[in-house]
């Protein structure tokens, strides 16, 4: 860039501030009171006591180790036991489910075969509890 | 006599602590106006200017407080752009859910548009611009039309006076990009004032 070229620069970077600079000396009253009552409240932020130091570390502290204790208890009932291992226990479920399918098959091809039975004395009962 | 000298250090200790008070309220009061001005050529809103402002001021009050004043003035304009960012995001999000919605018309059918718009301005009225001086108003209608980081390295380097540094760390940017920035604000505007403004 030419010198006149960087003289006019400096010229119009010069002017632009004094503008800039005499619109913010210019604000009106009401702006200029509100930004005044916003810095009497950050300072009152500012003064305000803050926790301690301790404080600040081991209560989040604290709450981070709790809720680790408490995913690895509930981690350990479900997959960590070893009468009941998780995968054990969603076969359990989906045999149990099969079985009663079965049993409702069972069920409507015997129809006859209940009806009998209904009619028969029962084995529990007392006048056939001799029977052997 | 621990105990005792731990008394005598208190009153030196509340001392120290309205010294402290009084810097930040000086550096506060120092940068209070200016910081105004660049949200609002930013943001365009005086209520929404002064929200940033004073978010800025709490955050730095609350969280930078106890760090040396001279890191202050770079750590307060990078609160303030943000939260003139967060504040532009903030219309970006509304104008796009007020763009789902259908217009709503008057009794002749013709649509009112965004509610919003329909709020008073805040903006300078006519007999306000009168007094206003023609050349800072083209000024900053031009600095506000900026693209943003160029607004930002003009607004931070020429208005603020921060240093090349500084500024780059207000911007969280490489001092080759304010450099960059600012060079390009500066031929934008001139062009756009004319050469005899």
């Amino acid at each position: 860039m030419s010198e006149s070229g960087d003289s006019k620069q400096r010229d119009f970077e010069t002017r632009s501030r004094e503008l800039l600079h005499n619109g913010a000396d210019g604000l009106s009253a009401e702006v200029r009171s509100r930004l005044t009552q916003a810095r009497f409240k950050a300072l009152e932020e500012a003064q305000a006591p803050s926790s301690p130091a301790w404080v600040r570390v081991l209560v989040p502290a604290g709450g981070l180790a709790a809720a680790a204790l408490v995913a690895v208890i509930a981690w350990r009932g479900v997959v960590g036991n070893p009468e009941f291992p998780a995968s054990e226990a969603g076969r359990g479920d989906a045999l149990e489910v099969a079985a009663m399918a079965d049993d409702y098959d069972a069920l409507e091809d015997d129809v006859e075969f209940y009806q009998w039975l209904d009619t028969e004395p029962d084995a529990n009962s007392p006048d056939v509890a001799g029977v052997g | 006599m621990l105990r005792s000298g731990a008394l005598a250090r208190q009153p030196a200790e509340r001392e120290s602590a309205l010294d402290a008070t009084r810097e930040l309220e000086q550096f506060l009061a120092s940068v209070e106006k200016r910081a105004f001005k660049i949200a609002q050529i930013a943001i365009r809103d005086v209520d929404d200017a002064l929200d940033i402002v004073q978010d800025a001021m709490l955050q730095l009050a609350r969280r930078y407080a106890a760090r040396p004043p001279d890191e202050w003035r770079p750590l307060f304009y990078r609160i303030l752009q943000n939260r003139i960012r967060d504040c532009q995001r903030r219309r970006l999000v509304r104008s796009r859910i007020f763009a789902w919605f259908p217009g709503r018309q008057d009794a002749e059918g013709e649509e009112l548009g965004d509610p919003m718009d329909l709020a008073p301005s805040q903006e300078p009225g006519p007999s306000e611009r009168m007094m206003m001086s023609g050349a800072l108003e083209a000024l900053e209608t031009a600095v506000g039309r900026l693209p943003k980081r160029q607004q930002q390295a003009f607004l931070l380097r020429n208005f603020e006076g921060l240093d090349v540094a500084q500024t780059a760390a207000a911007m969280g940017c490489s001092e080759g990009s304010v450099k960059t920035h600012y060079f390009r604000a500066v031929q934008t505007l001139r062009e756009a004032l004319g050469e005899h403004w």
